[in-house]
C-alpha cells in the first residue's frame, strides 16, 4: 500500500536524522578558526599530491 | 556581471538575512529553497555562480544535497551555512566539495569577509572563473 510505503520512508528520515543528530552531540564542536585551520590543511594536502 | 546565487534554508528570515547580505555585496539571488530537494533542483534549473546551503533542514540534510550537486556538477561553488558546528560534520562537508563552512553565529561582516574571500579564491584556482564576475 502506498500510506505504508509513505510511512516507512518518512520513518527511515527521521532514524537517519536522529542517527546524525546523535552523532552531532558527541563529535567535538569546531569554531569558525577551527575550519578556517581545516581548510588551510586540505588545501596543503591537495598540493602536495 | 553579477555573480548570481541561490539561498537554501528553511528558515524564511534567514533566507531573508542572507538576500540582504548577498545583495550588499553585489551578489543577484536568483532563487531560493527550503529543502534539499529543493535546492537540486533550483540548482539545475539556474546553474547559479554560487550556493549557500544550510544542513538541518526538513527530510534530507543539506550536505546530502551538497553531494548531489558535487556530483553533477564538480565545478560548482557551494558555501555551507548552518549552526551545525561539530567536527564530523564539517570535516564530511569539506571532504564532499564545499568550498566552506561558515557558522551562522558569525556576525554578517564576517560572513561577508568569508563569502568575498572563498569566491576570489575559488575563481583563482579554476582560472578564468565565471566570467570574471567579482563579488
Amino acid at each position: 500500500m502506498v500510506v505504508e510505503k509513505y510511512d516507512l520512508d518518512k520513518m527511515l528520515v527521521e532514524v537517519k536524522q536522529d542517527e546524525e543528530f546523535d552523532r552531532s552531540q558527541s563529535s567535538p564542536r569546531v569554531s569558525q578558526a577551527d575550519i578556517k585551520r581545516m581548510l588551510q590543511e586540505k588545501k596543503k594536502a591537495q598540493r602536495k599530491e | 556581471m553579477q555573480p548570481r546565487a541561490i539561498i537554501c534554508d528553511d528558515e524564511s528570515h534567514i533566507r531573508s538575512m542572507l538576500k540582504l547580505t548577498l545583495k550588499s555585496m553585489g551578489v543577484e539571488v536568483v532563487g531560493e529553497a527550503r529543502t534539499a530537494g529543493e535546492a537540486e533542483i533550483l540548482f539545475q534549473r539556474e546553474m547559479p555562480d554560487m550556493v549557500l546551503l544550510d544542513i538541518n533542514m526538513p527530510g534530507r540534510s543539506g550536505d546530502d544535497a551538497l553531494g548531489n550537486i558535487i556530483r553533477d556538477f564538480p565545478s560548482a561553488f557551494v558555501i555551507m551555512l548552518t549552526s551545525v558546528a561539530d567536527m564530523e560534520t564539517v570535516q564530511r562537508c569539506l571532504e564532499k566539495g564545499a568550498a566552506n563552512y561558515i557558522l551562522k553565529d558569525t556576525p554578517i561582516a564576517g560572513i561577508k569577509e568569508i563569502i568575498k574571500e572563498t569566491w576570489v579564491e575559488f575563481n583563482r584556482n579554476r582560472g578564468s572563473g565565471h566570467g570574471g564576475r567579482e563579488v
